[in-house]
């Protein structure tokens, strides 16, 4: 059974900011940069705020107004996305 | 963290397609696409990754005055910096964009001028040595290069126009619309937003042409439609390079081009010939190439397999120069 990793960190070297609202990314190995929409910006803030990732669900589902395994989901596919492109870490 | 800053603007689409593909062939730079807007997000993003993160090189698409900032920083840091010039003469002369050439040229700054269009390049070098050749590589080993799985017959002749909508002009719309309705009543032309244009949507309503609209596409949606379609159109009236036809045979389709089109026309001339249409003013005869591709299918199947291994073996030197060129810019 796959590992739910319960709390992730921004990798070293991740340049990112929040610029007028908007927050961007980019990776040393990334080739371009990234900016995430509004969902992805509630995550990262928490994220680099030091949320474990259930926390960060349990908040996603009630901003958003989602159901609970939804949000669970989401988030998690999204760190996914994150990690898969070594702009996080887990632990 | 990649020792170059590469910086596009979204109003030039091909430039900055140039400078992902350098991105992806060098391994070393990243690539910020801005938006028009000159005051926003990106940009203040990038200029601060200039200063932050010890890039080494700065490279340009094309020129704008959006890059002033970009320019002084790296001045002022010392840093390398190359502007890729992607038009050919024809494009920049029928596009208006001579005065931006000059620009660039006149910009002591730029250390590396570099141009996608090879004559254009060796002219200019012979006053300016800051010129130099620099070559659009297709990406051959990326998504275009895989066989994705094709539709199933269905009586008809697919046949693509895909086309940014900034280049109907150069890329010879009205006369490719022509050309489709010259192929004859099998034709279904797929067009990625031609009839979001009022005026080309008129014109395929008189031609009564079966078009299947895809809308702007992201790349993945894009090299999907390549593999629904028979055969591209390509008949442009000026091109450096012309990725688009490259990626046509990189998927396996076959593409009728322009003498204009070097990614096809620069290959030799009996493996080129079954895709060239002598006259890109001619909708019937470039219609008779197309007719002659789509009705048999086995003759062109050959042909694209004998072009697309040719193409992929000629990037091997266009490939080698880039990364040249690249590591000379410190």
């Amino acid at each position: 059974m796959p590992s739910r990793p319960r709390r992730y960190r921004v990798s070293p070297d991740v340049a990112h900011r929040d610029i007028e609202g908007q927050t961007l990314l980019l990776a040393p190995a990334e080739r371009d940069l990234l900016t995430l929409n509004e969902t992805g910006r509630f995550v990262w803030r928490r994220l680099v705020a030091g949320r474990d990732v259930d926390t960060i669900a349990r908040a996603f589902a009630r901003t958003f107004r989602i159901p609970a395994h939804t949000a669970d989901r989401d988030v998690r596919s999204f760190l996914t996305q994150l990690e898969r492109r070594r702009l996080i870490r887990r632990g | 963290m990649r020792s170059a800053l590469a910086i596009g603007l979204t109003t030039f689409p091909g430039a900055t397609a140039a400078l992902r593909a350098l991105a992806d062939l060098t391994g070393d730079a990243h690539v910020v696409a801005l938006p028009a807007d000159a005051r926003s997000a990106a940009q203040r993003f990038a200029i601060d990754l200039l200063a932050e993160r010890g890039c080494r090189r700065l490279i340009l698409a094309g020129w704008s005055r959006r890059y002033e900032p970009f320019l002084r920083d790296a001045a002022r840091r010392r840093l390398s910096v190359a502007a890729y010039w992607t038009s050919s003469a024809a494009q920049t002369g029928l596009a208006g964009e001579l005065p931006r050439l000059n620009a660039l040229l006149d910009d002591e700054r730029v250390a590396h001028v570099w141009l996608a269009d090879r004559a254009l390049a060796d002219a200019l070098r012979t006053r300016d040595r800051r010129c130099a050749w620099m070559p659009v590589v297709p990406d051959v080993r990326g998504e275009a290069h895989r066989r994705r799985p094709r539709r199933a017959d269905d009586g008809s002749w697919h046949v693509g126009l895909f086309c940014s909508p900034l280049e109907y002009g150069r890329k010879n719309v009205l006369v490719s619309l022509l050309a489709a309705a010259a192929i004859g009543d099998r034709c279904r032309l797929h067009v990625n937003g031609l009839t979001t244009n009022a005026e080309y949507r008129r014109v395929v309503g008189r031609l009564h042409l079966d078009v299947v609209e895809h809308g702007w596409m992201s790349r993945d949606a894009y090299l999907r439609a390549l593999s629904e379609i028979d055969l591209g159109l390509q008949i442009s009236l000026a091109e450096s390079y012309a990725l688009a036809a490259a990626e046509h045979l990189l998927a396996g389709v076959a593409v009728v081009v322009s003498p204009m089109v070097p990614a096809i026309v620069d290959l030799p001339t009996p493996i080129a010939r079954p895709f060239v249409a002598s006259r890109p003013d001619d909708p019937a005869a470039i219609g008779r190439v197309a007719t002659t591709l789509l009705s048999q299918p086995a003759r062109t199947r050959r042909v694209v397999t004998r072009a697309r291994r040719a193409l992929v073996a000629g990037t091997r030197g266009r490939a080698a120069r880039v990364r040249r060129l690249f590591t000379e810019m410190i």
